[in-house]
């Protein structure tokens, strides 16, 4: 069975001038990368959006090289992963090791260290600092809004119909669109916990 | 409404996931003025990129040309994609302007796309665009711009003026759509049709399966198949025609048509769905293409295009390619072949 990436056929709107387009990929991916670069550069937003910067002058101007074998985000994100590594050469820096989706902890981590207060076990301060970053980088790698969709539903504690709203979907196609994001992000955690068990295979 | 909500709470609170999300907190979000300084920057390098891009093409296209004249033949095609802009996919999408009046109330108040429609309340579709709405218990309706219409439980339709685009596709047997003007009123039967309403007459265009319209006043059922088009006229008379089932007269439907779910889906089940939007066959030119299209699982989402223009994009990302038959029908081929 082959795989397309319908990433593929966005690069060529991109590159074929369409505006409208390079501004969704942009809003889309801005505070993703932000991000992304702000962990692995401890937090420098300086540097973060230099590299960010970096990253997606690079990007457009390599762009019609991206062939679809990956999501455009990972493309976009090995990009920014190898600028940072080159920066922290440049600068004879040791980076911040930076929180892969496959070197932390599991699902029902999560749930463990959640039922244990930091008073009781204080190693689990710095366990959870790993776990609050592993979250938030899976919810960026979430497809379309579905990251946006989980933070607003149980962070900002938004009905169906508020959710809606914004989308400016009705009420059943938001229903339906969190259930996705939902189904999205439970085997994005569940990717995340095979990926350590291979590693500890 | 109050209900629901309470629900999503209870739910959101015992749910785990809920928890781990929580348990992320607030991503951070970038400082504003960093978001205007990379913006810049990654305009001016993807204008840079399109420009080098376009050169290529030209230079390309120079060649191309002179190596054409040199054995004789020049054939051009040239075929302009049409990229609109992306609308939101929506269950209630509303393009130009949509009003809604209460059911005993005289005020007309504007609708936005997501909201809910009581029984019996009236909408008017105004300005360019129109808006689609889904029913209760299945089934789409597409209202045209100057339409107007009120919408009653139980797909109970009564158009008053302008033209409403009906897919009952995913309603449950026995419980039809129906439409009913001042002319005539139109029970479909699991199918996909147009009725237009005016004054002088009442036009029903049937585009896949089978209607039935009742005549006020008379005793006989006018049935209309797939490619039909039938006028009541108000002075009684009855004309039929036949219609192609594609083309100019339904882009104002397809441009009002949700954009579909693609991602984890087959690229054939993506191609039915632009042959059903478009009401084009669909054909594949060697045998074995339909499997190889089964075979390629889509990951991403589109945006709203109409269908032919979505198909544009997304072939674009595979190995196949498409031509319209002199029928009008999709065929699909796998490029180089």
């Amino acid at each position: 069975m082959s795989l397309v990436h319908v990433d593929r056929a966005v690069a060529r709107r991109i590159l074929g001038g369409d505006e409208q387009a390079f501004r969704e990929l942009f809003d889309d991916y801005f505070p993703k990368l932000y991000r992304f670069a702000l962990v692995r550069l401890d937090g420098d937003r300086t540097e973060a959006r230099e590299l960010v910067q970096l990253t997606f002058c690079r990007a457009f101007e390599n762009l019609d090289s991206f062939r679809g074998e990956s999501s455009l985000y990972a493309w976009f994100c090995r990009i920014c992963r190898n600028a940072i590594i080159d920066h922290a050469r440049q600068h004879h820096r040791a980076l911040e090791r930076a929180p892969l989706l496959e070197d932390d902890a599991t699902i029902q981590g999560f749930l463990d260290a959640l039922s244990a207060p930091d008073s009781e076990q204080p190693e689990r301060s710095v366990s959870r600092l790993q776990q609050s970053r592993l979250i938030q980088a899976v919810l960026d790698c979430l497809p379309g809004h579905y990251g946006d969709v989980l933070e607003w539903k149980y962070l900002d504690g938004l009905s169906v119909l508020q959710i809606a709203e914004r989308l400016a979907l009705g009420p059943k196609a938001a229903e339906s669109y969190l259930t996705r994001a939902r189904g999205a992000f439970r085997e994005a955690l569940a990717a995340v916990q095979g990926a350590q068990d291979l590693a500890h295979d | 409404m109050t209900e629901t909500t309470g629900r999503d709470d209870a739910a959101a609170r015992s749910d785990p996931l809920a928890e781990i999300v929580r348990a992320g907190g607030r991503r951070p979000t970038p400082p504003p003025d960093d978001y205007d300084q990379v913006l810049a920057a990654a305009t001016a390098s993807w204008q840079k990129a399109v420009s080098a891009r376009r050169r290529r093409q030209w230079i390309g296209a120079l060649a191309a040309s002179a190596v054409l004249c040199a054995v004789g033949l020049a054939v051009f095609h040239f075929r302009p994609i049409a990229m609109e802009t992306a609308r939101t996919a929506a269950t209630t999408l509303v393009r130009g302007q949509l009003a809604v009046q209460a059911p005993g109330t005289f005020d007309w108040h504007p609708l936005q796309a997501g909201a809910a429609i009581d029984n019996g309340a009236r909408l008017r579709a105004n300005g360019p665009g129109g808006a689609s709405l889904s029913l209760g218990a299945g089934g789409l309706l597409r209202l045209r711009e100057s339409t107007e219409v009120a919408v009653s439980a139980g797909a109970h339709l009564q158009l008053f003026d302008g033209s409403a685009y009906v897919d009952s596709g995913s309603r449950p047997p026995g419980q039809p759509i129906v439409v009913e003007t001042g002319l005539g009123t139109v029970r479909d039967i699991g199918t996909v049709f147009e009725v237009r309403a005016s004054a002088g007459a009442l036009r029903v265009r049937v585009r896949e399966g089978q209607v039935v319209v009742d005549a006020p006043g008379r005793d006989e059922s006018f049935e209309s198949q797939a490619g039909q088009e039938l006028q009541i006229g108000s002075d009684g008379t009855t004309r039929r025609s036949d219609i192609a089932t594609a083309g100019p007269e339904w882009a104002w439907a397809e441009a009002l048509a949700d954009a579909p779910v693609v991602d984890g889906k087959s690229l054939l089940g993506f191609l039915e769905w632009v042959s059903h939007e478009s009401g084009r066959a669909l054909e594949f030119q060697y045998a074995g293409d339909r499997q190889q299209a089964a075979a390629v699982r889509l990951h991403g989402s589109v945006p709203n295009l109409r269908p032919l223009d979505a198909l544009d994009l997304m072939l674009a990302a595979t190995d196949f390619d498409y031509t319209l038959s002199d029928a009008g029908a999709i065929v699909i081929r796998r490029r180089g072949q």
